[in-house]
């Protein structure tokens, strides 16, 4: 409303009544300026052409009777408030010109006093207030909208990048598998021929061969050291960890060590301590420790060269020590330090590898610490070093204790932790439970956990919130159906998978770990 | 690499009662200089080798050959190591024949696919031959030829 000036509009055939309620406004302080219509036609004509800040209407007037007025004028007037002024003093017809669309109404007989300036401001008041009402409504709904909206872009995202996340993976896999198709003919042939099994190779052929296949390992593990980081780098890295002998891992990577060693004319023994105990693990992860650490002690081994590949097991806490000790000069004090930052490093920039510490040991505590273990790195001047790793026993709780150590470390990407366990019911044949043991492995993805409570019960430690825990469930039922479907004998026992429950575990460590040691009775909580 | 979880194992008992048959290997895999070096690596033994070159191939030729054991690789045209192990382990007359999946892929997570969809063995290229060998040998009755040289391959 502008203050000073109200602008009017009456629409009133009796000269008499106009020059009454013209009257009672002028005697105001504030100023109200008014225009005069004699006929509805009149009185829209000027709606048209200015705009007023209130309608004061007779409701008989020449061309328009009764309520037709309010409805006519409602229509014109767009958001200017409209006051009735009528001889009738009638309840009923009153709101009946409320409904029409009036502000309000005035009996003409009682129009004495300040009652006309009065209903004036009050009308134009009201008509304020619901304005900005409306407004707001408008606002919330257009708001509710745009709301709306950007969950439908960001589940259309999330499509997205789930999709996007795929086919990165899928290429890079892809990518290895190229350079790895060609590079596995050129070792096969170069040990082949190296055999003896196509002709007679003399001693110095021999020696040749050994070196060309060595140097394909090499290039071998160049390709695998390319892939591990571009997927750590891209965080798409994942492990599959389970219950292993280090032995068994050691043994499966001795030949190519050893070959390394001949070719490099070093000294290379493997020392194992007896009655190691099972470590929890992805394998393939620790392998690829092992030959970068071998590798980078062959690397600055002592003339004459020998190297060491060890494993001793640790009580307290339950893991599995695997070093590799070498008779170098030793690093320096400057460089040990660099070495220990980065071992300390929450995550390792893998472009500043290059520079005086080994890409195989940027890779090597990248790959530890996915194992849930530790670097150390010792070292005497003339003496040589050794570096070392732990893997955790394969024991639950303990290896429970370090995934969260590990997820609060991290902290970004696994803020939460679920537990979902799944269970069959009947007692199942071992053939059966094994089945559903590779069944239930297969489901894992990146950064899940797997435990089997016992022969009928396995649980999942998932970082995956409560509203998305449908979907892994739903998984597990669709996957069950497809195996069936494609084993037309020894179908895999019905399962029941019930959340055990969420935490966030910033701050929930402790509860956490209760309710593990809780789920698996009494023998896991003394582990 | 030693990731050897068995879980369609054939017994080598059963084998030994046709000790005196030459056990027969399928190798699928589209590479044939790879062929060429399983087939050069075997001919010290009595085995029969036969060969396929993609996936729907390997699947037929298993179907109507029935071999004691098959060498997979992965990623082949015409039907992957997934497809291939899906077909011979859902169909009745191939269910039992024990799977090798041999492949330069490197996701832990295929590991898995492949073992859930019935392969007895895991195992990534560039293999040892001496561990090839080990797991081939759980399956069949692996003898040496004879001193004449091998000529039980085709």
């Amino acid at each position: 409303m502008n203050e000073g000036t109200v602008k009017v509009l009456l629409l009133e055939d009796d000269v008499d009544d106009y020059r009454l309620v013209a009257k009672r406004l002028r005697q105001e302080r504030c100023y109200f300026s008014i225009d005069w219509a004699e006929t509805l036609q009149a009185a829209i004509e000027r709606l048209s052409r200015h705009s007023y800040d209130i309608v004061l209407a007779d409701l008989s007037v020449p061309d328009s009777f009764g309520l037709d007025t309010v409805s006519s004028l409602r229509k014109r007037s767009g958001r200017t408030p409209i006051i009735i002024l009528t001889s009738l003093d009638d309840d009923t017809l009153g709101s009946d010109i409320l409904t029409a669309g009036a502000q309000d109404y005035l009996v003409k007989g009682e129009l004495g006093g300040r009652a006309v300036p009065r209903a004036i401001h009050n009308a134009i008041q009201r008509q304020q207030s619901l304005t900005e009402i409306n407004n707001l409504l408008a606002e919330v709904n257009a708001s509710r909208e745009l709301l709306a909206e950007q969950t439908q872009l960001l589940e259309s995202k999330n499509r997205r990048l789930r999709k996007l996340y795929k086919t990165a993976h899928r290429f890079v896999d892809n990518v290895s598998h190229e350079f790895r198709t060609p590079l596995t003919v050129v070792k096969d042939y170069v040990t082949l021929v190296r055999d003896g099994l196509v002709g007679d190779v003399n001693d110095e052929q021999r020696r040749m061969l050994d070196i060309a296949g060595v140097r394909a390992d090499e290039l071998n593990n160049m390709v695998d050291d390319m892939l591990d980081i571009s997927k750590l780098e891209s965080g798409l890295l994942g492990a599959w960890r389970r219950n292993c002998h280090v032995s068994d891992i050691i043994h499966s990577v001795r030949p190519v060590l050893e070959a390394k060693a001949k070719v490099k004319d070093i000294e290379f023994h493997i020392s194992l301590d007896e009655d190691l105990p099972q470590v929890y693990c992805d394998q393939d992860k620790v392998i690829r420790v092992i030959i970068n650490l071998v590798t980078n002690a062959m690397k600055f081994c002592g003339e004459p060269g020998s190297v060491q590949l060890w494993a001793q097991q640790n009580d307290s806490p339950p893991e599995v020590v695997v070093g590799v000790t070498d008779n170098g000069p030793g690093i320096g004090e400057e460089r040990l330090s660099e070495i220990f930052k980065r071992f300390k490093q929450l995550e390792t920039n893998f472009k500043d590898s290059g520079k005086g510490f080994g890409l195989g040991l940027s890779i090597a505590k990248e790959l530890v610490d996915l194992n849930f273990g530790e670097m150390h790195v010792e070292t005497e001047l003339e003496r040589g070093s050794t570096f070392s790793f732990t893997l955790p026993a394969a024991r639950p709780v303990e290896v429970m204790r370090r995934y969260l150590e590990r997820a609060a470390r991290l902290g970004h990407d696994s803020t939460v932790v679920s537990f979902v366990s799944a269970c069959v019911h009947d007692s199942v044949c071992e053939s059966a439970s094994e089945d559903l043991n590779a069944f239930f492995n297969y489901l894992l993805r990146r950064n899940d956990l797997l435990f089997q409570r016992d022969s009928h019960c396995w649980l999942y430690i998932v970082p995956t919130p409560r509203l998305e825990l449908n979907r892994f469930v739903a998984r597990a039922g669709r996957e069950w159906q497809k195996t069936n479907r494609n084993r037309p004998f020894g179908k895999l026992p019905k399962f029941e998978m019930q959340v055990e429950g969420t935490w966030a575990i910033a701050d929930q460590h402790e509860v956490i770990l209760d309710q593990f040691c809780h789920l698996f009775g009494k023998e896991a909580v003394h582990a | 690499m030693t990731n050897t979880m068995t879980i369609n194992s054939t017994p080598l008992s059963q084998h030994d009662l046709f000790a005196t048959k030459t056990p027969r290997i399928l190798c699928v895999d589209d590479d044939p200089d790879f062929q060429t070096t399983i087939e050069l690596r075997m001919r010290n033994y009595d085995v029969e080798i036969e060969h396929a070159f993609y996936g729907m191939q390997g699947i037929a030729e298993a179907m109507h050959s029935s071999p004691d054991l098959i060498l997979v690789d992965f990623a082949m045209p015409n039907g992957n190591g997934e497809y291939f192990l899906d077909c011979i382990k859902g169909h009745d007359t191939t269910e039992h024949i024990p799977v090798i999946v041999l492949t330069g892929m490197r996701d832990p997570m295929l590991k898995n696919r492949m073992l859930h969809a019935g392969a007895s063995v895991f195992l990534q290229k560039p293999v040892q031959f001496d561990e090839l060998l080990h797991h081939i040998s759980r399956f069949i009755h692996l003898r040496e030829a004879n001193s004449l040289g091998g000529l039980n391959y085709e």
